[in-house]
Order: structure tokens, then C-alpha cells, then sequence
């Protein structure tokens, strides 16, 4: 006979997203773009994300909506205002990434229009999307590890 | 004197209003009146950039804002600078409710009239503040 495994009375455990949005510069945008991807497709039901300007003017509730969640930050550029705005959040485990980083690591260029992503652009958006994925899924196999 | 109209959207990412309110800033800034205006990072006003700080004191400021929180607003607001020109995108859908965006991020022709829209507003109020059009 087969056993089943039912997570019984568990909830899933989810990583908040949360991207830089910079509208200066065409990173901002790929922030954007890969979170939602990562949101609808890549890891739906396993990912939140937050506008990241709540973590200074939103209520408590807003502010501490990923408190206690591990939160993966995704910043365009090394000023890294995301990471920095997160870390001042007492108690929250940050994982950041950073767009320029992992463009770098792989010899890849923007068009560095922000406004209009180019197709090729898009596909960055892709390969930046698969790195935040990788991390989601490797910050949840750590806490399955934790749990057990 | 202030001198340019720093236009900020609000950065939001969970409603296609924070993508309109974004894609109006640019068209405003780089297509409709650059000679004008100026777009920075909002984030950089979270983290107190000083010189973002610098920059929204010395300019006018129109900021566009997606939902009732007013995050773009707020965060000009905490350095002490009143926006000269606060607008919520969601006033706008509810003036053009035949007007459906498509999704977040990827608005549809309907959300790029939208678009269209607020930055013709942007536009004008850039014009009242510095006095003159084009």
C-alpha cells in the first residue's frame, strides 16, 4: 500500500519578491518585469511581492507584510536601495540579487532604454527571472531542510 | 526659483495603474517635454539619497500615484517638500471607464491610450508650473 503525503495543517511556504522598480535606469525595469514573470510563471503560489516604497510610508501591516518570510531583493544597479530599505526591517532574512551582477557574470548588455524594453531585453528579463527562481527554490529547500 | 518639474511615479508593481503611472512619466519627460523635466528612482528617496533629496527640493514636483497609498507622494513628502501636483491614476480609469488596461505590465492598446492620456495631463500641468507649452 502507498502513503500518502498530505501536508497536513502546514502553509505553504512562500518568498516574497521584492524588486527595486528604479525608473532611471533600464535595470529598474527588468526588476519588474522579472519579478511578475517569476509571480505568474515561474513560481506562482510560492512567491509574494510588495511595492518596495511601502517599507517607509505604508502602515505596520503593510511594512511587515514579508517580515517574517524570507524576502529575495531585486535591485537594478549597485546603489542597491532595495536591499538597504530591507535590511532596516528588523528580523527579516534578505537573499539580495542584484540585475547588473548577474548580467555581468554572463557577458550580457541592455539596450539601456527604460522605457521600452527591446527583444532582447526581454530575454535577459528571462535569464534574470531563472536566477530569482533558483533562489526561491533554494531558500525553500533550506527551510524544508530546518523544518525536518 | 525652482527650475525643472521632476515627475515621480510610484514604483508599484501589484496594479496595471502603477504601470501607467510609469509609462505617462516617461512619455512626459523624454517624449512630450524634455527640455523640462527630470525623472528620478523612487527608491532612492527611501533609502534618503541626498542628493535625490537635493533634487526634489530644488524642482517642482508632480508625482502619480497608483493607489490609495500614495507611496510617491508620501516619500516626497517625508523631506518636507509639498508635491506641487499629486494625481492618482485609478481618477483617471474612473474618468475612461471604457477603457479596460490588460494586464500589470503589459497594458494592451487600451492602457496605452491610458497612458496617452495621463501624460498629455502631466504635460499640462509641467506647462502651468513653468509657463509656457511645448
Amino acid at each position: 500500500m502507498t502513503a500518502l503525503n498530505i501536508n497536513m495543517g502546514k502553509k505553504p511556504v512562500r518568498v516574497a519578491i521584492v524588486p527595486c522598480n528604479g525608473e532611471e535606469l533600464c535595470e529598474g525595469t527588468v526588476t519588474r518585469f522579472a519579478t511578475r514573470k517569476v509571480l505568474e510563471e515561474l513560481r506562482p503560489g510560492q512567491t509574494v511581492t510588495m511595492c518596495m516604497p511601502l517599507f517607509t510610508v505604508g502602515d505596520e501591516k503593510q511594512r511587515t507584510f514579508t517580515h517574517r518570510i524570507a524576502t529575495v531583493t531585486l535591485d537594478g544597479c549597485d546603489k542597491k536601495c532595495c536591499t538597504t530599505s530591507a535590511a532596516q526591517q528588523q528580523g527579516r532574512p534578505i537573499h539580495p540579487l542584484v540585475v547588473s551582477e548577474i548580467l555581468a557574470r554572463q557577458g550580457a548588455k541592455l539596450s539601456g532604454d527604460p522605457q521600452h524594453l527591446s527583444a532582447a531585453d526581454h530575454k535577459l528579463v528571462d535569464l534574470v527571472a531563472e536566477e530569482v527562481a533558483a533562489k526561491v527554490d533554494s531558500i525553500i529547500a533550506e527551510i524544508h531542510q530546518k523544518e525536518n | 526659483m525652482l527650475q525643472k518639474v521632476m515627475i515621480l511615479p510610484c514604483s508599484g508593481i501589484g496594479k496595471p495603474t502603477g504601470e501607467i503611472g510609469r509609462q505617462a512619466a516617461y512619455r512626459a519627460v523624454r517624449q512630450l517635454r524634455p527640455d523640462k523635466t527630470g525623472i528620478t528612482c523612487l527608491a532612492r528617496l527611501v533609502i534618503d539619497d541626498p542628493e535625490t533629496i537635493d533634487l526634489i527640493r530644488a524642482n517642482y514636483v508632480i508625482t502619480l500615484d497608483g493607489c490609495p497609498d500614495d507611496c510617491a507622494r508620501k516619500n516626497v513628502e517625508r523631506f518636507g517638500k509639498m508635491v506641487d501636483c499629486p494625481i492618482h491614476v485609478a481618477d483617471l480609469l474612473e474618468q475612461h471607464p471604457d477603457l479596460h488596461p490588460l494586464g500589470i505590465l503589459n497594458l494592451g492598446e487600451d492602457g496605452l491610450k491610458l497612458v496617452e492620456l495621463m501624460a498629455d495631463h502631466v504635460a499640462a500641468r509641467v506647462d502651468e508650473f513653468t509657463g509656457e507649452e511645448g
